[in-house]
């Protein structure tokens, strides 16, 4: 038997991905492909042709082109994101019989655990182009990220303990 | 006194027709698939004797004035640019043909409208057409660093913008039939 909040958020999930999905799965769809083609294909042409300045300007169109699609659906994702994890802590919370925390700890959690997911299937789709534009930017990048991923982490670990 | 006209029914074509377009289908692919190979078959083969062959023995030649290799390698660009536009037309009559069978194969038992399997059918002819374009500049890339090697690098950087919008196309040709999968599957989550 489902409790009034999970049909709530079922309803919100249904309404979401009505809303949402299709922009969504349209950008992101191309932006994959983009990547396909632009860092299997037309990358590792372009360092066989010259070592750095090819490489750079094909990384940069490819950076560019993947990211304007990726932007463009990044609003309904993070929709998508939100209402997808709210789903995910009802289910869990339905699952498990004894669970000691409350249903907004849980959803804080599994909202945490999401966003470190896509951030770094997100970074780990960056990362050679941005290579490819040059070694080390890749690397700078993955620092922040990196940051940004212990602080998701502290914050799930706070609201367990504190339950705030 | 105005009638209040029924509500338009979507037109499911009949059995026939799928019957039709499958068989259609079926002799257009038999007949470019052999077409295509040979040409592709001849393309490699240009390439192959060129760079092994021809372009070895040509190198110091000189032919009034000019040096033998860079005319060799436009000869046999402009002869693969023709094989090349030669097989794309074959590719787009093949393209056609499987995306009339795939659509018989889904559409006779869903009832899948012809307008889909066209939307279907441009987004499986862009992608084809990247990847033809990819394989054929394999084949050129070379040759044309023969010639200059900013030449090939223009003409890659050109290729991949023409790629992304070809994508961007291809996909926003289904984004309709997106929309209506994704309803139902708003329904399912409810």
């Amino acid at each position: 038997m489902m409790e009034r909040g999970e049909s709530e958020a079922r309803a919100r999930l249904a309404d979401v991905v009505k809303e949402h999905l299709p922009n969504t799965f349209t950008n992101f769809s191309t932006a994959v492909l983009i990547w396909l083609f632009g860092v299997l294909v037309y990358l590792p042409l372009a360092h066989r042709i010259e070592s750095i300045e090819v490489p750079l300007i094909c990384g940069l169109t490819v950076l560019i082109g993947f990211s304007v699609f990726v932007f463009r659906g990044f609003d309904g994702f993070r929709c998508l994101l939100d209402a997808g994890s709210d789903v995910l802590a009802y289910e869990y919370r339905r699952r498990r019989k004894k669970v000691k925390f409350s249903i907004d700890q849980l959803k804080t959690v599994t909202r945490c655990i999401v966003y470190v997911v896509a951030a770094l299937i997100v970074y780990g789709l960056y990362s050679p182009l941005l290579a490819a534009i040059y070694p080390s930017l890749s690397g700078l990048v993955f620092i922040p990220v990196i940051l940004w991923i212990f602080w998701m982490i502290f914050k799930s670990v706070t609201t367990l303990t504190t339950g705030e | 006194m105005t009638e209040k006209k029924p509500p338009e029914e979507k037109a499911v074509p009949s059995k026939e027709y799928y019957e039709k377009v499958r068989i259609k289908s079926r002799e257009a692919l038999l007949k470019t698939i052999p077409s295509i190979l040979l040409y592709v078959i001849t393309a490699v083969l240009v390439t192959l004797f060129g760079r092994l062959v021809f372009l070895p023995i040509a190198g110091g030649i000189n032919w009034y004035g000019y040096p033998l290799p860079e005319i060799l390698n436009f000869i046999i660009l402009v002869t693969l640019l023709a094989l090349v536009a030669r097989i794309l037309v074959d590719v787009r009559r093949a393209v056609d043909a499987i995306a009339g069978i795939a659509a018989c194969e889904i559409g006779a038992p869903y009832d899948v409208s012809p307008e889909e399997v066209g939307h279907y059918k441009t987004a499986f002819r862009g992608i084809v057409y990247v990847i033809v374009v990819s394989l054929a500049f394999l084949l050129f890339a070379d040759h044309l660093t023969n010639i200059s090697p900013g030449l090939s690098a223009v003409a890659l950087i050109g290729i991949v913008v023409w790629a992304i919008y070809q994508i961007w196309s291809a996909v926003r040709a289904v984004s309709k039939e997106i929309n209506r999968y994704a309803s139902e599957w708003a329904k399912k989550v409810r």
